[in-house]
């Protein structure tokens, strides 16, 4: 098979996982599908810069972490201005759950729970956090992903951690 | 930790927008064009051979065209209707151009979509009805064929499967357009199933399998000549097999009687309406689908006028 259908048949399979990288940056949906679109687009456009084929799937997920980075630079004042239209929105939907709790509402609410706490995260942190235990990607994986070295992704981690109050017992590593 | 657990199964369950997989499938077929435009030579290599291949034409500006037709993924990305306003508008001819969807290659599993694209249509209502149509029938197979292999890998192990989907245009001239649509599903043998559409080019509309008659007496009339067609032939060669209902051979009660309201047609070059079915529909599988080009004489005092069948 040709290279670009074999980028065809991954991008088509992975939809899912690469709309949810994209939405942990997105601001709502619309963002989320743009920055999968934009990435698709660079991905065909780009695909001599693939060497070997088996890096496909950690290149691509270089290209969407570059892609949102963009996004977000390009957007920068929408999402300031959004982030406090969300934390209106987190509190009134809270107040409906409280008098109605329907489970459709519930995972609104979920997903914007989700949101609130990465929004904690600078860009760099919510990026390891998300490859390293959403998509469970080992942390040479994210340092290759990442083009951080090693070191970095572990500090990275570790700040992102304690800024998410999650504290590791001692027996755990990251 | 616990919380990361938490927080990966609200991961998890983000919800995928509804266009979304309509979105993802236009911009890889839109991305493929991409690459093939940068480089130059493989471009000129890859039109000629969909141009020997199916015989068409395929051009950059006519799949700009297929992807307008399709609003809802252009009302929901601003980059993607920016992208589209750069390209040519293309005059009023309509045709179908190529247009390779999905290929899925994994040792015994093969899997070949490709799915007609109308372009040129000024009625685009229609033009998009017809399109999404044909992605979506598409989308489908993919996503089932995706589906039956994991679960047969599951249980078994060399088992094959294979899904091929295509078109041909039976029909192009001045005033009609005809595309038929085939999907072969294997597995162990075969089971093809075509499905038709006709275009009034001049009126832009689509013509039915009803509206081309004055009532519902063609459904009996039609029958009536494929039966005494379906003898002919089998008397002519005894490697002719249908199964007519009430004679010997058809089983039980089994066989054909009549034609549906919807049977498939189309209408040919030479203006007769053909009438399709289906393999295993009337004969045995060795006949494959087979087709009755049904004489105009036998349908004229029916038909509500020479414009389409003559």
């Amino acid at each position: 098979m040709e290279k670009k259908d074999l980028l065809a048949n991954y991008l088509y399979e992975n939809r899912e996982k690469h709309y949810r990288m994209a939405y942990s940056y997105a601001k709502d949906e619309n963002d989320a599908m743009d920055i999968v679109q934009e990435s698709i687009y660079k991905a065909f456009k780009h695909l001599n810069s693939l060497k070997k084929i088996d890096s496909l799937p950690s290149w691509f997920c270089t290209l969407l972490v570059n892609t949102a980075k963009d996004h977000i630079k390009r957007n920068s004042k929408v999402i300031a201005l959004d982030s406090q239209v969300l934390e209106v929105q987190l509190e009134k939907e809270k107040e409906n759950q409280e008098r109605d709790p329907q489970d459709i509402l519930e995972e609104k609410v979920t997903n914007l729970e989700l949101k609130k706490e990465l929004d904690k995260l600078s860009f760099n942190e919510k990026t390891v956090i998300v490859l390293r235990y959403f998509e469970d990607m080992d942390l040479k994986e994210v340092a290759a992903a990442t083009d951080l070295n090693l070191s970095t992704v572990k500090s990275t981690l570790y700040r992102a951690l304690e800024k998410l109050r999650i504290k590791l017992s001692s027996q755990e590593e990251i | 930790m616990k919380k990361i657990e938490e927080l990966k199964k609200q991961y998890n369950s983000i919800e995928i927008p509804k266009g979304y997989d309509e979105m993802v499938w236009l911009s890889i077929e839109q991305g493929k064009k991409e690459t093939n435009l940068e480089d130059k030579v493989e471009s000129r290599e890859y039109k000629m051979k969909s141009r020997v291949k199916k015989g068409l034409i395929a051009s950059a500006a006519a799949v700009a065209t297929l992807t307008i037709g399709f609003t809802g993924a252009v009302n929901l990305s601003p980059a993607f209707a920016n992208t589209m306003a750069d390209l040519p508008v293309l005059g009023g001819l309509v045709r179908v151009v190529s247009f390779n969807q999905f290929e899925f290659n994994k040792d015994t599993y093969n899997a070949d979509l490709e799915a007609p694209i109308i372009d040129g249509l000024s009625d685009t209502e229609l033009q998009k009805s017809l399109n999404s149509k044909y992605l979506e029938e598409n989308k489908q197979l993919y996503d089932q064929f995706k589906k039956d292999v994991a679960d047969m890998e599951a249980v078994t192990e060399g088992g094959h499967l294979g899904v091929d989907s295509g078109y041909e245009v039976k029909t192009d001239n001045e005033e009609i357009l005809s595309i038929g649509r085939w999907v072969v599903n294997t597995v162990g043998s075969s089971s093809t199933v075509m499905q038709y559409d006709t275009i009034d080019k001049v009126n832009q509309v689509l013509i039915t399998l009803p509206s081309l008659f004055k009532d519902d007496s063609y459904i009996d009339i039609v029958s009536e000549n494929i039966v005494n067609q379906m003898k002919a032939q089998m008397e002519a060669d005894e490697n002719n097999i249908y199964w007519i209902k009430g004679m010997e051979g058809a089983m039980g009660d089994e066989g054909f009687e009549k034609i549906t309201k919807d049977q498939q047609f189309y209408i040919n070059q030479a203006g007769k309406l053909v009438i399709s079915f289906d393999k295993y529909q009337v004969a045995p599988g060795y006949m494959g689908v087979v087709e009755f080009e049904i004489p105009t004489e036998a349908i004229q005092d029916i038909l509500v006028g020479n414009g389409y069948i003559k």
